[in-house]
C-alpha cells in the first residue's frame, strides 16, 4: 500500500499500471522496515513523500522511475555517440597532434635550450629584469629539485591550450560583441562552462573520443579555460570608448577598420586580462585534467593525495604555484605595458 | 558679409526632421505633429522627444551655430548630419542631396570625403601618435604614411602642434588634444566640419584662444561649419547664423545681434540676459541711416566695430556721435544715446528693442 | 487515531531496543572504499550491525592507503574492510606488527585477482596472445599499448617493474599511464564494446570485470618473492613474476577487537565467495542498482549465506528477514 495509490485509482488508471507495489530494487531503508516486523505503519502527514518518480512508481509500477531517466539520457547519449565522434574527432585531431608535439618537442629539446627560450620569452613580453630573474630561479629550481619533466610538461599543455582558447576565444568574443543576440545565446553556455564541475564534462568526453588521446584533457582544460578571454573580449569591445567609436564612424571607417584599427586595439587591456585569466584557468585545470591522462604535475598532485605521499604532494602543488607566480607576473608585466600606450 | 545670407548657396539643408527616442518612435510621430510636447510624451507614453520639426538651412562658408541648454537636442542634431543618428521622419539634404536615402557605400563616402567631425571629448585614438591621429580620415581611404605624412605634418603646424607629431594623444593637454582633433578635421578636407561641443570641456583661456583660431582657420578656408555650443558668448562671438533650440524645437534662429535685438519670446529673453551686449553688438546693427546724424560728429568707426570698442573711442563723452564708414563710404551714424539705449537689456518681442526699431 | 496509537506503540517499542543497543554495541566507523564491491560491503556490513547489533554505524568514503594512514595516525575508523593486502603494502604490514590493527577475515574467498588482460574474443582469434611472450611478439594485434594503472595505485608499481623486466617498450608496445581508474575502466569498456583490440591491467570482482568477458595474459609464474621485489618503486632488481591472487581483508583495530568482540565475532564470519560478488556485481549493472539496493537484492536473497555470520540474539533481531526466504 503506497502513498500515491489513490491517485492512480482515482483516475482510473489502475489497469495501466499493473500491480500496485514499485518495481524499483528494494532499498535497504525498506528493508530495516520490514525486518522491524510486518507492515509499517502508515506514513503520516509529516512523512509524507514527494510525489517523485520514484514515489508514484511506488503505487504505478508503470510509472517510470528517476532512474529511467538517466538511463534514457544515456541510451539517448550513446545513441547519438557514434555520430557525434564521427564528426568531432576529426576536427579535434589537430589538437592531439598539437599536445602530442609539444609534449615531445618540449621534452627532447635539451634544457639548455628550453630553458633560455623561455627566459627570452619572458623578457619579450615583461621587459623587466626583477621578473626575468624570479622566472630563471622558479625554472632552474624546479630542475634542480627534479620536477623539470614534469614543469615543462604541464608548461606545454598550457601553452597549448591558452593559444587554442585565445585563437578560438577572441573571435567568439568579437561575434558577440558585434550582435546582441549573439551574445544573449552565448552567455548561459559560458555561465555554465564555468560553473559545471569539471567531471561533468569530463564524462561525454571519455565516451566521445579514445581516452589514451591527448586531445581528451585538451579539450577539458579548454571548454573550462576559455570562458575568460571570451567574456573579457566581449566585455573590452563593448567597453571601448563610444566617442571613439563615433569618430571612427564619422570619419568613414568601414566596419573592418572599426575592428582592428580601433576596437580591438582598444579592448586590447581588457583581453590581455583575458588572457591572462585564461592561462591560470588553464593551470587550475592541468591538475584536474591529470585524472584523464594529462601529463606533468598533475600526475604528482595525485599521486600525493592517493597514497598521502605529503612531500610528494607539497612539492608538486608548490611546483603549481610557481608556474602560477611566474604566468601571472608575466602576463600581468606585458599587459601592464600595453595599458602604458594606451591610457585614454 | 555678415548680412548677405540670401545671396549664399545652401550647402545643408533640413527639413521638418523629428526623432523620437523610445520602442515605436514611428507611432508616436502624429502626437507630436498635433503639438504635444516632450514632457506630456514622456508622461503618457514613455518617449523621449529628441527633435521636433527642424527646419535649417546652413550657408556655404558660415560658421552656423546651434545652441541650447542640455537636453535641447542639439546634439542629436548634428549627428543627423552625418547620420550618426537617424531620424523618425524630415529630410537631411547635402548639396541638394537627400542623404537619407543613401546606402551604406554613399554614407560612407559622404563622411568620408564631404564632412569631417570634432567631439568634445576629443575622441583621439589612445594607441596611435599624434601624427596617425591627425591623418585618421586620410589612412581611412587608404593612403599609406608616405602619402600623408608631410599633409599630416602641415596641418598639425598650422595649429600650433609643430613637434608633437610623435607623442601620445595622453601625453598632451587637453587644449592640445583638441587642437590634434581639429588638424585631424582639416586635414580631410572635408568642405563640411561639424564640432559638436568641440571647446566646451577645455579651461575658458584656451577656449578663447581656439575660438580665435576657428576665426582665424576660417577666414582663410570657408569652410561649413556648423557648430554646437551651450554657451552663448561663443555662440554669439562664432556664429554667422545662430539656431537656438529648447526642448527638441528651434525657439529662434537668426543673426546672433537680431536675436540679440529682437529675442522671439520669454526664453530667449532670459537666454541673452546675462549677455555684455556692448561686447557683442556691432555698429551695424544699432547705427541710424546716414542721413539720420544729429548730434555733431566726433569720429569715424566701422561697422563691424562692437559697442564696447565705441564706447572705448567715445572716451565716455554722453555727447559724442559717429560716422560709420565702410570701404571710404559713409553708410550710417550712431549717437551715443543710441548706444546706451540698444544695451538695455530687452524683453519680448512686442516690447523694447523690437518695437523701437519698428516705430524707427 | 488509529494510526496515532500504532504508531505510539511502535516507538515505545524501539526505545528500550535503542537503549540495549547502546549497551552492547556503539559508535563504530567502516572505511568505504570507492569501489563497487567494497561499497556493497560495507552496506551490507551496515545494515546488519544497526539492525541486528544495534550499532550506530557511520561509513567514511576513503581508499586504501588514507585508510590505513588514517588508522595509523588517528586510531579511527575502527573497521577496514575490502582491504587488498597487495596495494596496502608495507603501511598495513607495519600496522599489524605494532599490533593497532589485527586481520579478522578474508572478506573475499578465494580473494580477488589483478594481471593483464585481453578481450575473450581477441583470445580466441589469436590465441597465441594468452601469453606475454605472444603480446609482446604481436604488439599491432593489442593494438600496440598496454594501459597501465593510474599513478600511486600499488599496482602501478608492480606493472611499471613488470614493464621494465620485460622490456616492454623495447617490443613495440606503448605504455599509456592513465590518469585514473575511471579511464583505464572506459578504455577497456569501450574497446570491448566497439570489439577493438585492448590490453592492460585490471582487477576483480569489480563490474567491468562482470561485464566484459576479459582473459588473462599469462605473465609466466607466480613467484612471491619477485613480486615482492617488484612492489617496491626504488627496486634495482625488477623480476618477471604474475601477479599472485590478492587477499582481501577485513581488518580492525586492536582496540576495537577488545571492546566489541561480538562484532569483531560477525566480521570474522562476513566473508564473500568472489563468485557471489561477481553476480551481486553483475546484477547491479544489468538493474542500474545502486549499491545500496545490491546490498538489499543480496540479504533478500542469500538469507543462507549471511544468517550464518550473525549471534543468536542478531539472528532474533532479523528474523522477520530471515524468514522471508
Amino acid at each position: 500500500m503506497a502513498t500515491y495509490d489513490w491517485l492512480f485509482s482515482s483516475l482510473g488508471l489502475d489497469g495501466w499500471c499493473g500491480a500496485s507495489g514499485g518495481s524499483a530494487p528494494t532499498s535497504l531503508s525498506d528493508l530495516a522496515g520490514q525486518s522491524r516486523g510486518g507492515e509499517a505503519a502508515a506514513p503520516t502527514i509529516w512523512e509524507l513523500p514527494f510525489p517523485s518518480m520514484d514515489a508514484l512508481n511506488d503505487s504505478c509500477q508503470a510509472f517510470p522511475q528517476s532512474r529511467e531517466l538517466t538511463l534514457g539520457l544515456e541510451r539517448g547519449f550513446l545513441n547519438v555517440k557514434d555520430a557525434l565522434s564521427f564528426v568531432l574527432d576529426p576536427i579535434t585531431q589537430p589538437l592531439s597532434w598539437a599536445l602530442d608535439s609539444a609534449l615531445y618537442g618540449i621534452l627532447n629539446t635539451p634544457w639548455w635550450i628550453v630553458i633560455p627560450i623561455l627566459l627570452a620569452i619572458t623578457w619579450l613580453v615583461s621587459r623587466s629584469w626583477g621578473l626575468l630573474a624570479f622566472v630563471a630561479v622558479s625554472i632552474l629550481g624546479l630542475a634542480f629539485i627534479d620536477h623539470y619533466a614534469y614543469a615543462m610538461q604541464t608548461l606545454a599543455i598550457i601553452f597549448v591550450c591558452a593559444a587554442i582558447c585565445v585563437a578560438i576565444g577572441v573571435p567568439i568574443g568579437i561575434a558577440m560583441s558585434r550582435s546582441d543576440s549573439m551574445q544573449n545565446a552565448t552567455i548561459p553556455v559560458l555561465d555554465m562552462l564555468q560553473t559545471l564541475p569539471p567531471f561533468v564534462y569530463l564524462i561525454p568526453l571519455i565516451f566521445l573520443f579514445s581516452v589514451t588521446e591527448p586531445k581528451l584533457y585538451g579539450i577539458a582544460i579548454i571548454l573550462y579555460a576559455i570562458v575568460p578571454v571570451i567574456r573579457l573580449t566581449n566585455l573590452g569591445i563593448r567597453m571601448v570608448d563610444k566617442s571613439v567609436i563615433e569618430a571612427a564612424d564619422a570619419f568613414g571607417m568601414t566596419d573592418r577598420q572599426k575592428l582592428f584599427g580601433v576596437q580591438v586595439p582598444l579592448a586590447l587591456p581588457n583581453i590581455m586580462a583575458g588572457v591572462n585569466q585564461t592561462i591560470m584557468m588553464s593551470l587550475a585545470m592541468v591538475v584536474i585534467a591529470s585524472l584523464v591522462s594529462a601529463p606533468g604535475l598533475g600526475v604528482l598532485v595525485l599521486r600525493g593525495i592517493r597514497n598521502l605521499e605529503l612531500g610528494v604532494g607539497l612539492v608538486a602543488g608548490l611546483g603549481i604555484v610557481l608556474l602560477a607566480v611566474i604566468l601571472d607576473r608575466t602576463t600581468k608585466a606585458s599587459l601592464a605595458r600595453i595599458n602604458a600606450t594606451h591610457k585614454a | 558679409m555678415r548680412n548677405d545670407r540670401h545671396t549664399k548657396t545652401t550647402k545643408v539643408e533640413i527639413k521638418n526632421l523629428y526623432k523620437i527616442f523610445g520602442a515605436q518612435p514611428e507611432e508616436m510621430l502624429p502626437y507630436v505633429r498635433d503639438g504635444m510636447t516632450k514632457a506630456e510624451l514622456m508622461e503618457t507614453h514613455q518617449h523621449v522627444l529628441g527633435l521636433n520639426d527642424i527646419n535649417v538651412e546652413v550657408k556655404e562658408g558660415d560658421i552656423t551655430v546651434m545652441m541650447g541648454l542640455s537636453g535641447s537636442g542639439k546634439s542629436t542634431l548634428i549627428r543627423h548630419l552625418n547620420r550618426l543618428i537617424d531620424p523618425t521622419a524630415g529630410e537631411v539634404r547635402v548639396d541638394g542631396e537627400d542623404i537619407l536615402a543613401y546606402d551604406e557605400d554613399q554614407l560612407r563616402e559622404l563622411r568620408r570625403h564631404k564632412m569631417s567631425m570634432v567631439f568634445q571629448n576629443f575622441a583621439l585614438l589612445p594607441h596611435r601618435t599624434v601624427l596617425d591621429n591627425t591623418a585618421m580620415a586620410l589612412t581611412v581611404r587608404g593612403h599609406q604614411r608616405a602619402d600623408y605624412e608631410d599633409d599630416a605634418r602641415a596641418w598639425l603646424a598650422r595649429v600650433g602642434l609643430g613637434g608633437s607629431e610623435d607623442q601620445y594623444p595622453h601625453q598632451l593637454s587637453g587644449g592640445m588634444q583638441q587642437r590634434v582633433g581639429l588638424a585631424r578635421a582639416l586635414a580631410s578636407n572635408a568642405p563640411i566640419m561639424l564640432m559638436d561641443e568641440a571647446f566646451s570641456a577645455l579651461d575658458p583661456l584656451i577656449r578663447t584662444d581656439m575660438q580665435d583660431l576657428l576665426l582665424e582657420l576660417q577666414e582663410e578656408l570657408s569652410k561649413t561649419v556648423i557648430f554646437i555650443s551651450h554657451d552663448l558668448d561663443e555662440a554669439l562671438k562664432l556664429a554667422d547664423h545662430l539656431v537656438i533650440l529648447k526642448d527638441g524645437y528651434v525657439v529662434q534662429q537668426d543673426e546672433p545681434q537680431k536675436i540679440l535685438l529682437e529675442p522671439a519670446d520669454d526664453y530667449i529673453v532670459d537666454f541673452i540676459s546675462d549677455i555684455n551686449r556692448a561686447r557683442v553688438l556691432r555698429v551695424r546693427s544699432v547705427m541710424r541711416g546716414p542721413s539720420e546724424g544729429r548730434g555733431t560728429v566726433t569720429g569715424e568707426i566701422g561697422p563691424e566695430e562692437t559697442l564696447e570698442n565705441v564706447i572705448a573711442k567715445s572716451g565716455g563723452e554722453p555727447s559724442a556721435s559717429f560716422v560709420v564708414v565702410q570701404d571710404g563710404r559713409q553708410v550710417g551714424v550712431l549717437d551715443m544715446d543710441d548706444l546706451m539705449r540698444a544695451l538695455v537689456p530687452t524683453g519680448a518681442s512686442e516690447s523694447g528693442m523690437r518695437s523701437r526699431r519698428a516705430s524707427a | 487515531m488509529k494510526h496515532l496509537s500504532k504508531l505510539a506503540l511502535v516507538s515505545a517499542m524501539a526505545v528500550p531496543a535503542a537503549a540495549h543497543a547502546q549497551d552492547s554495541c556503539g559508535e563504530v566507523s567502516i572505511a568505504q572504499m570507492n569501489w563497487a564491491a567494497a561499497n556493497v560491503t560495507t552496506e551490507i556490513a551496515q545494515f546488519l550491525l544497526e539492525q541486528g547489533y544495534g550499532c550506530d554505524v557511520s561509513l567514511v568514503p576513503s581508499d586504501t592507503i588514507p585508510a590505513v594512514t588514517s588508522v595509523s595516525e588517528n586510531g579511527e575508523p575502527d573497521i577496514v574492510t575490502n582491504l587488498w593486502l597487495n596495494s596496502a603494502g608495507d603501511a598495513y604490514r607495519k600496522l599489524e606488527e605494532g599490533g593497532t590493527m589485527e586481520r579478522v577475515a578474508n572478506v573475499l574467498e578465494p580473494g580477488g585477482v589483478e594481471g593483464w588482460w585481453i578481450p575473450t574474443y581477441l583470445a580466441e582469434e589469436h590465441p597465441e596472445l594468452t601469453t606475454i611472450e605472444g603480446v609482446m611478439e604481436n604488439p599491432e594485434l593489442v593494438g600496440g599499448t598496454f594501459n597501465n594503472c593510474p599513478d600511486g595505485w600499488g599496482c602501478r608499481v608492480v606493472s611499471d617493474n613488470l614493464v621494465e623486466a620485460l622490456d616492454l617498450e623495447e617490443a613495440g608496445l606503448e605504455v599509456f599511464n592513465h590518469g585514473s581508474g575511471e579511464t583505464l575502466a572506459s578504455s577497456m569498456g569501450s574497446a570491448v564494446e566497439d570489439g577493438e583490440p585492448w590490453f592492460g591491467y585490471y582487477w576483480g570482482p569489480t563490474v567491468p570485470m562482470g561485464k566484459y568477458d576479459m582473459t588473462r595474459v599469462d605473465l609466466g609464474e607466480v613467484d612471491e618473492e619477485v613480486h615482492g621485489r617488484n612492489q617496491n618503486p626504488d627496486t634495482d632488481n625488477p623480476g618477471v613474476s604474475d601477479f599472485p591472487s590478492a587477499p582481501i581483508l577485513t581488518s580492525v583495530t586492536t582496540d576495537f577487537a577488545e571492546s566489541n568482540p561480538e562484532v569483531t565475532e560477525f566480521l570474522s564470519n562476513m566473508s564473500f565467495e568472489t563468485n557471489t560478488m561477481s553476480g551481486l556485481l553483475a546484477w547491479q549493472d544489468e538493474n542500474n542498482a545502486s549499491a545500496d539496493e545490491v546490498a538489499a537484492y543480496f540479504l533478500q536473497n542469500h538469507q543462507d549465506v549471511w544468517s550464518d555470520w550473525l549471534n543468536d540474539e542478531a539472528r532474533e533481531n532479523l528474523a522477520n528477514l530471515l524468514d522471508q526466504g
